[in-house]
């Protein structure tokens, strides 16, 4: 009987975080069969079978209707995109393309990058300033949301491989470090803007140059201290640093509506998918 | 479910980490969720141990506000006992200063049964 008790207690926790992240899902079940496993052995003296079953089972049914409220905070936050009952359709039509969307949008937005490149560089007789310098940036940046991309993509997958393997977090990236980022990035745009705005060509070029400067500088040197870190939280904060930026060519184009369209979705995708909007929901 | 003030403690948020404090003066500082739910039982003198999904939920809640910080135990030491893993909690900073803020809401409110915790005087 108490077996029974306990075949329940693990058979509910079972059902109730299926379809839930692995980490999400593992941890759970485990703290279950400990506190079982405990609750068992902890009550077995002078305690008959029967009673220790169904203290065990009545555990479990009592808190179901916490397990289900859990489960649908994680649902809702493994999906991001939950729609607002209360939302514009518009809204939540937003809402779902720039959180379960923006990966494939950003990949778009990498080719966009690499095919500009590859266009400025074999244009015939193009009197672009950047005609190097430019496809280089380009393919750089395409490389940074491919490369953001990925680290997202580990950074989750370690969360998924489970608990207990995470190591004394050593952090990567400074609020310092990630304020001087912003800061460059606001001021190349704010170049790039304005010289394509006046036609000013030597502006828009030295944008460029800064941009891609710092991108390379900066990005490079923050990039290897993530993948050294063992804090998940910095790798995710780095991946989201290298998509926007990669995006930014498209958000430069501005006059073309659709690119910085996208890129807007991207950039809200990976704010509000990242793994503290996760966690607070 | 009654939405609660930000910075407020849910009552058994306030017997979890009392529980894990009066642990943690034993010499316990770390605890997982059986024996918190023992610890509570017997501090109240109920009858019943919390609720798997009540516990948990709030266990949960709890690390994600900071209140409390968790890891998983060595598994040797599991192996050894023929046990499964615990996962093993421990009352953060900002836990014991939100115990003691609560305790001193709680303590000012009887002083003044007019009064509540929180209110602007």
């Amino acid at each position: 009987m108490a077996l029974d008790g306990a075949a329940f207690a693990r058979w509910w926790a079972d059902r109730y975080t299926r379809g839930l992240p692995a980490d999400v899902r593992d941890r759970r079940r485990a703290e279950i069969a400990s506190d079982v496993f405990e609750h068992l052995h902890a009550t077995s003296a002078g305690t008959a079978d029967a009673s220790r079953g169904i203290g065990v089972a009545w555990r479990a049914t009592r808190g179901i209707p916490a397990d289900l409220a859990w489960r649908r905070l994680e649902k809702r936050a493994m999906h991001g995109a939950t729609p607002d009952p209360n939302g514009s359709p518009l809204r939540n039509a937003w809402a779902v393309v720039t959180q379960n969307w923006f990966a494939p949008i950003a990949v778009l937005i990498g080719v966009f990058d690499v095919l500009a490149s590859i266009a400025v560089l074999t244009e015939a007789d193009g009197k672009m300033p950047g005609k190097v310098i430019g496809p280089i940036v380009m393919t750089m940046l395409a490389l940074s949301i491919f490369g953001g991309l990925r680290l997202r993509w580990r950074a989750g997958r370690a969360r998924a491989l489970g608990p207990g393997r995470a190591a004394t977090p050593t952090h990567a990236v400074s609020g310092r470090q990630l304020a001087l980022l912003a800061a460059i990035l606001v001021g190349s745009l704010a170049l790039l803007v304005v010289g394509a705005s006046a036609g000013a060509i030597s502006i828009f070029f030295i944008g460029v140059v800064v941009l891609g400067g710092s991108a390379f500088v900066l990005g490079g040197r923050l990039l290897v201290r993530a993948i050294r870190s063992s804090d998940e939280a910095d790798k995710a904060a780095l991946a989201a640093g290298m998509i926007i930026v990669g995006t930014l060519p498209a958000l430069a184009l501005f006059w073309m509506v659709i690119p910085p369209l996208l890129a807007i979705a991207v950039i809200a995708g990976v704010l509000g998918t990242s793994p503290r909007v996760r966690t607070a929901a | 479910m009654a939405r609660r003030k930000p910075g407020t403690l849910l009552p058994l948020e306030l017997a979890i980490l009392d529980a894990a404090t009066a642990a943690a003066r034993d010499g316990e500082p770390d605890f997982h969720g059986f024996a918190v739910a023992q610890r509570i039982r017997e501090r109240d003198g109920a009858r019943r141990l919390t609720a798997h999904g009540t516990l948990y939920k709030a266990l949960a809640r709890m690390e994600t506000a900071g209140l409390l910080e968790s890891r998983w135990e060595d598994p040797d030491l599991a192996v050894a006992d023929g046990r499964p893993r615990r996962r093993l909690y421990r009352v953060t900073p900002l836990g014991a200063a939100a115990l003691v803020r609560a305790r001193a809401e709680a303590a000012a409110t009887e002083a003044a049964p007019g009064l509540q915790p929180g209110m602007v005087t």
